[in-house]
């Protein structure tokens, strides 16, 4: 392995390979930043130009994308919480509340070291995995995919919300809006009401984009001032106190690899479920945490670390299998069959020195855009100082570009508007809007799982108890409902009864 | 004493309300629109949803829930209560600027709507208005059009 490894950084390193990486990893960064559009995006433009490249260096260039994508997204989900990336909305929770407090520059310098050692921690772990790749995947069939959405819907719904009860009801509404469109399971359109917009269901980027970019800027609009509460305070200079930062959290890096690397490895939950699932098992192991949310470094570092492990994750179904862990694997396939290389195990055996390659250029992408992002932190980290009534207007309008750019479709323009304003709503009415956007994600595999699960066992609901796997993570979701509902339930009532005292 | 508590606990209803609404119209709508196969799974999850539902208005109503109006879930920030009029002008000049999008196309109503929203929402000086929305819808063009080959939505009005 020690070989191919050398041969494949020798191909990589080589001046016109690294041209391309360093391409690729600028069109990541900028593709990352501008909310809307992001890795899919970014991949499926470079798809039929990396034709008549060779293999090395259309690898080179898409792996340099997909490492980049990461570190670009976070950027613009710090600085205005509107996540450039649906991995990079976890970085708003606690990136942005720091960018407002003027600390902007820490959490670009947590998220450029996290970032890399996330990818570093995936990409080691997929080197020692590729040979029992196999075994792993087989693990999970549908009611195992069904519990691991149940699971990311209530770990998020626990997490994001002061209430509980608030948070599932996002959850449950987000699920139902997942259903809107074809039932790919007994065929049949849902909830359109004739609209043929609607048949591919509500499209995830708009609503990203809508939930979380747009219903800032709308409050940003009313009102008025600067993403940093005071510009005064803004340090643009503390780049390396989250570099330290994040090194002095170490474990928090490892447990947000590991989360990152196994929920990317499970194909169709994604990345934004991985960052989503690291933040909040960071926040639940933490002695405080309740503090999440106002600007916790460890907020940031646990995402960014899963958001880039994930990458190297999502490469082993897609290299083993052809299923793509993610929409960005998706089009990445697309490339390696443009290629002439056919994903499944014998990939490994025909193509070993392209695919270690390839996990190089994702690896040194990642620092690439690292350097890049600490180097140019200081102008990055201005745009907080800029005035809420000039930069709100230039956000949404770029925003509103970028989302019809994805599929070039003029309703999804209209839909991210509908659901900024709905976003802004949440935000007003205190509702929780991130288990509304993970469960809007989740919905087809949950349901897809829960389905076929009943056909596999003739309606028979003992199916999700049926393997070891679903074991585990059915005694997980009750653990984690019984750990905040018990609480809350005392809490409640308590305060309920203090209430009637005279 | 207790009846000021009593009306902020009722208004702090009115987006469950609103809720309640959607999760019942979505239930019923699916029951009769949908047939039995494909709609087992939505009305399940409407159906919890609407438990849950439920259960929060109850814990508002009658739990230590009336004052969340000012909290903010996410951020950890405060969100101190607009004028209605500020907040219903912003989401209009959104509305506004989509419907431009829709009808005239992005490269008309981008610059349209940033001079409108920086000039009168913003109370910045029109000179300041200008600039921005022509640098700005500048860029757009340049990255979007030039750079990227996208052919920007031209408005149902001249496609």
């Amino acid at each position: 392995m020690l070989d191919l490894l050398l041969q494949a950084a020798a191909g990589l390193l080589s001046p016109g390979t690294l041209i391309f990486l360093f391409a690729g990893v600028l069109v990541g960064l900028v593709f990352g930043v501008i909310p809307g559009l992001g890795g899919t995006t970014a991949l499926a433009l470079l798809l039929p130009l990396t034709y008549g490249m060779e293999v090395t260096h259309a690898f080179a260039m898409a792996g340099g994308i997909m490492g980049a994508i990461a570190m670009g997204g976070s950027i613009s989900a710090i600085l205005l919480n509107a996540p450039g990336t649906g991995p990079s909305a976890a970085t708003c929770i606690d990136g942005h509340p720091l960018a407002k407090q003027g600390r902007a520059a820490d959490a670009i310098g947590a998220v450029a070291t996290a970032s890399p050692l996330g990818g570093l921690f995936g990409v080691l772990t997929l080197l020692l995995v590729l040979p029992v790749a196999r075994d792993i995947v087989l693990l999970f069939g549908p009611p195992e995919f069904f519990l691991v959405a149940v699971f990311g819907i209530v770990t998020v719904a626990i997490s994001s919300a002061k209430n509980l009860l608030r948070g599932l009801v996002a959850g449950g509404i987000g699920l139902m809006l997942s259903f809107v469109g074809y039932d790919t399971v007994h065929g049949g359109v849902r909830y359109t009401f004739g609209s043929d917009y609607l048949w591919d269901g509500i499209p995830l980027i708009p609503s990203l984009v809508g939930l979380f970019g747009m219903a800032e800027m709308i409050r940003l609009s009313i009102e008025g001032g600067t993403v940093a509460a005071d510009a005064k305070t803004v340090k643009l200079d503390g780049v390396w106190s989250g570099v330290r930062a994040t090194l002095r959290h170490w474990k928090v890096v490892i447990r947000g690899s590991i989360i990152g690397t196994l929920i990317g490895a499970i194909p169709g939950v994604g990345g934004t479920v991985a960052t989503f699932i690291a933040y909040s098992t960071t926040k639940k192991a933490d002695r405080d945490p309740d503090s999440f949310g106002t600007g916790r470094i460890e907020g940031i570092i646990a995402p960014e670390s899963a958001n880039n492990a994930k990458d190297s994750g999502a490469l082993l179904p897609t290299l083993a299998f052809g299923i793509p862990g993610s929409a960005e694997m998706a089009v990445f396939l697309g490339i390696l069959m443009l290629h002439g290389m056919q994903p499944g195990p014998a990939i490994f055996a025909d193509h070993q020195d392209k695919i270690y390659g390839l996990i190089l250029a994702l690896t040194l992408s990642a620092v690439l855009a690292s350097f890049i992002g600490i180097t140019f932190v200081r102008w990055l980290a201005a745009i907080t100082l800029i005035k809420g009534q000039i930069l709100a207007p230039v956000v949404i309008a770029v925003s509103l570009v970028g989302v019809y750019a994805i599929n070039l479709t003029p309703g999804d323009v209209v839909l991210a508007a509908v659901i900024g304003v709905l976003g802004y709503l949440m935000l007003r009415f205190d509702y929780p809007r991130l288990p509304l956007v993970i469960a809007l994600i989740l919905g087809e595999t949950a349901e897809r799982g829960f389905q076929q699960s009943m056909m596999i066992g003739n309606g028979d609901l003992s199916i999700f108890v049926h393997s070891v796997t679903s074991i585990i993570l059915v005694v997980l979701i009750f653990l984690s409902l019984s750990w905040s509902f018990v609480p809350m339930l005392r809490k409640k009532f308590a305060a309920s009864i203090a209430g009637e005292v005279p | 004493m207790s009846r000021p508590v009593k009306d902020k606990q009722t208004i702090s209803l009115l987006p469950s309300i609103v809720i309640f609404a959607f999760i019942v119209s979505y239930i019923v709508s699916g029951y009769f629109m949908l047939d039995e196969s494909t709609r087992l799974v939505p009305l399940l999850a409407g159906i919890v949803t609407l438990v849950l539902l439920i259960l929060d208005m109850l814990m508002t109503r009658f739990g230590a829930g009336g004052d969340r109006e000012t909290e903010q879930a996410e951020g950890g920030g405060v969100i101190v209560p607009e004028s209605r009029g500020r907040e219903l002008t912003a989401i209009l000049f959104v509305a506004g600027g989509v419907a431009g999008i829709y009808l005239v196309g992005f490269l008309i109503s981008i610059p349209l709507y940033l001079f409108a929203s920086i000039a009168y929402l913003g109370n910045q000086s029109t000179k300041i208005a200008l600039i921005v929305a022509l640098v700005a819808s500048l860029l757009i063009y340049l990255l979007f059009e030039v750079a990227l080959d996208y052919q920007l939505f031209p408005g149902v009005l001249f496609s």
